[in-house]
């Protein structure tokens, strides 16, 4: 049975997924399956696993410095525009030290504004605290005296005089009709 | 002063897979200087015609079109001089001296035999495998930059690796048989 098992293509790309880390767990699973019962899927996985880490210990290699130097000079040199501030800015993006060490300052210096601007807000004399109460005192009195003066109004002159004397004489009309008919 | 600083962001990030690129494609390091001096010239020209985004599959683009120049032109080139004088001839097989297995048997380490196996590769698998497996771009990416289908970035990608394998089997058996 293990002798006539055959590799189509199909599997084959499968086989291969799997070796070059494509292929979904499932997949994963399905061929290490095959290659524990299969030695020939065992083979060509392991064959292709050794290919794919020789692959991967592929060095790159650097791009000569000449051309990099040939390249500046057309380009951004040759422009004037190279400034301090792009190397500074350029330096912030790919150095961690620089990075860390501007947040840290800029972060110290919001941390020192903000509490200096408290200090500054809380800083009231004596004087001005005693001033203050009394102004809030004197608000009040003035509130204290409009809702008197509302509740008076409302009781006396609306409640008596624009409401209930009227309709006492309307009830005395009433009642001189029923007292004539 | 954005541009520039793009610019220079590219640079760092791209100058050794264009140059990689190059010399996995021409096989020749005098080339692949000129065009990596080219492409980065012509990406400077061009800083604010792209989107950063897609600078990726835009750089290799120009990288590929510019290697396929180069290897025309070589091409040409080498006809020429066919047709002039023979006595040419041996210097400019020399180009194909990697495909000879006396020269290929004395290298024996795995990661330069493997090298050289994938320069043999024929060039529109060779471009997928060295974009993809050595550059690690994604598919969508290697189908901007070659104008090719999704689909066929995976066939042709499978279709490389299968090739590779059979290259690097070769090579092994013809290590084997002096021994």
């Amino acid at each position: 049975m293990k002798s006539q098992f055959q590799i189509d293509e199909n599997l084959l790309d499968r086989i291969i997924s799997v070796a070059y880390g494509d292929a979904n767990f499932l997949e994963k699973f399905k061929i290490y399956f095959l290659a524990a019962r299969y030695d020939k899927v065992k083979r060509l996985l392991t064959e292709y696993k050794i290919t794919v880490k020789a692959i991967h210990s592929i060095n790159q290699e650097e791009c000569p410095v000449e051309i990099l130097e040939n390249v500046e000079a057309n380009t951004l040199k040759k422009n004037g525009q190279f400034s301090l501030t792009i190397k500074f800015l350029y330096a912030l993006l790919y150095k961690p030290i620089l990075t860390v060490s501007t947040v840290l300052i800029l972060i110290s210096g919001m941390l020192f504004f903000m509490l200096f601007n408290k200090t500054n807000n809380n800083e009231y004399s004596e004087a001005q605290i005693k001033f203050a109460e009394k102004q809030l005192k004197q608000s009040l009195v003035l509130v204290n005296k409009i809702f008197y003066r509302t509740a008076n109004k409302v009781e006396y002159d609306i409640l008596r005089n624009q409401v209930a004397k009227p309709v006492h004489e309307g009830i005395s009309t009433i009642n001189d009709l029923f007292k004539g008919g | 002063m954005l541009s520039n600083l793009k610019y220079k962001l590219l640079l760092k990030q791209f100058k050794n897979k264009v140059y990689n690129y190059s010399i996995y494609m021409l096989r020749n390091r005098m080339d692949a200087d000129d065009v990596t001096q080219e492409v980065l010239i012509k990406l400077w020209k061009n800083i604010n015609n792209f989107n950063i985004n897609a600078a990726s599959s835009y750089i290799m683009k120009i990288t590929h079109n510019l290697c396929i120049d180069y290897l025309r032109r070589r091409n040409i080139l080498l006809k020429r001089e066919l047709e002039i004088d023979d006595i040419f001839e041996e210097t400019y097989t020399n180009i194909n001296d990697l495909n000879n297995p006396e020269l290929m048997i004395s290298r024996e380490n795995l990661s330069l035999r493997l090298k050289d196996a994938i320069e043999n590769l024929p060039l529109n698998l060779k471009s997928i495998f060295v974009m993809y497996q050595l550059h690690g771009m994604k598919y969508k990416e290697i189908s901007e930059a070659l104008d090719l289908p999704l689909n066929s970035v995976k066939v042709y990608l499978m279709r490389a690796r299968i090739k590779l394998q059979k290259e690097l089997k070769l090579l092994k058996d013809e290590i084997a048989i002096p021994n």
